[in-house]
């Protein structure tokens, strides 16, 4: 997709978001000059986010194409999509199984799904990772994490 | 108090044994934070500011501004050694920094880039002593309409200064005040844009939104390809500038520190664009201009001194007015505000011991930061060779974790990855997060400041036409954004990556 395009599609989303801003800020009670009320702000947000979005759209109609910085096959998709994957499971992990296997297991996936590095590594780095953080975090910083059914 | 006996007093302050450590720790995450490429002082501090919480507040802002401060140091690391900016004010160092590492010469270049941060940096201290206190008692006579003006000129100059269209940049400042009015609506008490959820109540929290938006988004834009980092010069020797290095850059420095300490001042402006016009400025004044880009000391020695006095002058407007000047300057005010501070014209009067313990632990910082970067410079470079397979789960694990203990609440985790991926996506479609993070964090303050002019005024927008410093700051901004818009102007106008 070139830059163009881009810009087309992102100032559309942007738009569809101010008109939702906008609507929700009238039911607020946008009020007067001499008495703003709460959705008069937003209201005023709401629409100086869509005159841009509409002038960023109608600027990119005619506008020069520009290639894109990289080509859809040099991203490397499964690397962001495994990461995020283990991003949002890893709240639901902590409150499961506590912070030392969680965390253990946090490191082994992404040191050995992300780019494959030797299982001694992974498992040495994790491990290392893993008590040197639960010093910093329960003794130092003494944060309180949930206590998973290991019960550490 | 006299001038000196408040400075003084502040000494006193900062050199408590527990204010040294965490002057220490500020200034060296600070140095890490500029080392590491996609790791910046933004995301630092947000990530650090939970574990602030159980400190008093005069340490607590003394260790986050030293991560501020301390990230101008570590910047120039990466841009000399690898080609590779630390952080955004440091992106200008590359041009002559590389290749003089190319030739054998990073030692100097090192070298005169610490030296000159140290000098400018110290400067800009003695200004910032010198010039806040009288101007917090100035800023005493500003009302809503001085302040609302004066913050919508800060939030123009950084989307003027951001890279890629102002439209785009404008958009982000206008999601951010969006952003910032979710929550209840502190003079009406009705919810806003809460869609019935208990847990947005109140208010978006910053700490999430910023490293959503500055940390996950850097790490999943980074894991798209392999990074490979080659250093040229592995075994940093001869740190020390020659008397014909010192000689070239003893002028550079000066107007340096001039440039910076001047443009920190302006909301908005900060340590970026004081590198960059600093470059400009040495480029214009050399005799040889065309040698810029083969490895001019001048090049770095300007710039880097530039960065760290516009850092430290970027102080004033937050202390004094209660304005950040920066994305990174406006997580310090959350951090403020979080700790129960308002930073404005009262700070200094009411909260002396905050005031002069910071400011004197700046000097602490920076005489630390010349020993971190020069003697230990074999380790900085150590720390750029750690391949980014091992350092991106560690960044990952510090978010996660800096937004889970702020209320140990996974809510917050999962705002966060949201945001992450708004941000990685605004990436991908060339959308700055700077302006958004701003609008973000000055909203509650800019939404209050505008109500209360507009009952002032009865609802009259002339109001800001009547005061001199409205008129004055709406004239500044409307020029900077006419200066965007048409086509005779937009060729001139210096466009800056902040990536903070």
């Amino acid at each position: 997709m070139d830059q163009r395009r881009k810009d087309q599609l992102s100032s559309l989303f942007w738009l569809g978001w101010a008109v939702i801003f906008c609507i929700a800020s009238i039911r607020l009670s946008v009020g007067a000059l001499r008495e703003p009320g709460s959705g008069f702000f937003p209201f005023l947000g709401g629409s100086i986010l869509g005159l841009l979005s509409l002038a960023n759209f109608l600027k990119n109609i005619k506008g020069v194409t520009t290639k894109a910085e990289s080509s859809k096959s040099s991203i490397k998709w499964k690397n962001i999509i495994v990461t995020l994957a283990i991003l949002f499971a890893f709240p639901f992990l902590l409150d499961l199984m506590g912070f030392i296997p969680t965390t253990f297991l946090f490191f082994v996936l992404l040191l050995r799904l992300i780019e494959p590095q030797r299982w001694a590594v992974v498992f040495g780095g994790s491990a290392s990772a893993t008590i040197l953080l639960y010093f910093v975090f329960q003794f130092w910083l003494k944060i309180k994490f949930p206590i998973g059914f290991f019960g550490i | 108090m006299g001038f000196f006996d408040n400075v003084i007093y502040g000494f006193a302050i900062a050199f408590q044994p527990l204010n040294i450590l965490y002057c220490f720790a500020g200034v060296l995450v600070g140095t890490l934070t500029g080392v590491l490429p996609g790791f910046g002082p933004v995301a630092a501090i947000a990530l650090l500011l939970p574990i602030t919480f159980g400190i008093s507040p005069v340490s607590a802002i003394i260790l986050l501004s030293g991560i501020y401060y301390g990230a101008m140091y570590g910047g120039s690391t990466t841009s000399i050694l690898v080609n590779i900016p630390g952080e955004a004010a440091s992106v200008i160092t590359c041009i002559e920094g590389y290749p003089m590492a190319k030739q054998g010469r990073a030692g100097p270049a090192l070298g005169i880039s610490a030296f000159g941060s140290l000098i400018g940096g110290t400067f800009s201290i003695i200004g910032l002593m010198v010039v806040a206190p009288p101007l917090s008692e100035f800023a005493l006579k500003f009302g809503p309409p001085e302040f609302f003006t004066l913050m919508l000129l800060g939030l123009t100059i950084v989307t003027y200064v951001s890279s890629g269209p102002i439209l785009k940049a404008l958009m982000m400042a206008a999601l951010g005040l969006l952003l910032g009015m979710v929550g209840v609506d502190t003079i009406s008490g009705f919810p806003r844009f809460t869609m019935g959820i208990r847990y947005l109540l109140d208010g978006i929290p910053l700490v999430p939104l910023v490293m959503g938006i500055f940390g996950i988004s850097e790490v999943l834009l980074n894991l798209e390809k392999t990074v490979r980092v080659e250093v040229y010069e592995k075994n940093v020797k001869n740190l020390l500038p020659t008397w014909n290095d010192w000689s070239n850059s003893i002028r550079p420095i000066f107007r340096g520190t001039l440039i910076g300490f001047f443009l920190g001042l302006l909301p908005g402006a900060g340590p970026i664009i004081a590198s960059f016009t600093s470059y400009a400025v040495e480029k214009r004044v050399h005799k040889h201009p065309e040698k810029f880009g083969t490895g001019m000391i001048e090049g770095i020695a300007g710039p880097e001194t530039a960065n760290n006095a516009a850092a430290q002058s970027a102080f004033i407007p937050l202390l004094t007015l209660g304005i950040p000047a920066t994305p990174a300057i406006a997580i310090l005010l959350g951090a403020f505000i979080i700790h129960g501070l308002r930073p404005g014209p009262l700070l200094i009067s009411q909260k002396p011991d905050l005031f002069w313990g910071v400011v004197a632990s700046m000097y602490l910082g920076n005489a630390m930061l010349l020993v971190l970067n020069l003697p230990l410079i074999g380790m900085w470079v150590r720390v750029v060779l750690v391949p980014y397979v091992y350092l991106f789960p560690v960044i990952l694990f510090l978010c996660l974790i800096g937004s889970y203990s702020i209320e140990n609440n996974p809510g917050d985790v999962y705002l966060m990855l949201i945001f992450g991926i708004v941000g990685y996506l605004m990436k991908k479609f060339r959308y700055e997060g700077a302006p958004l993070i701003l609008a973000f964090i000055l909203c509650p303050l800019l939404e209050n400041a505008l109500r209360q002019s507009l009952i002032m005024s009865q609802g009259e927008f002339i109001i800001f036409a009547e005061r001199p410093i409205c008129l004055v700051a709406l004239a500044a901004s409307g020029f900077l954004l006419l200066t965007a818009i048409f086509p005779w102007f937009k060729a001139r106008r210096p466009t800056v990556g902040i990536r903070e």
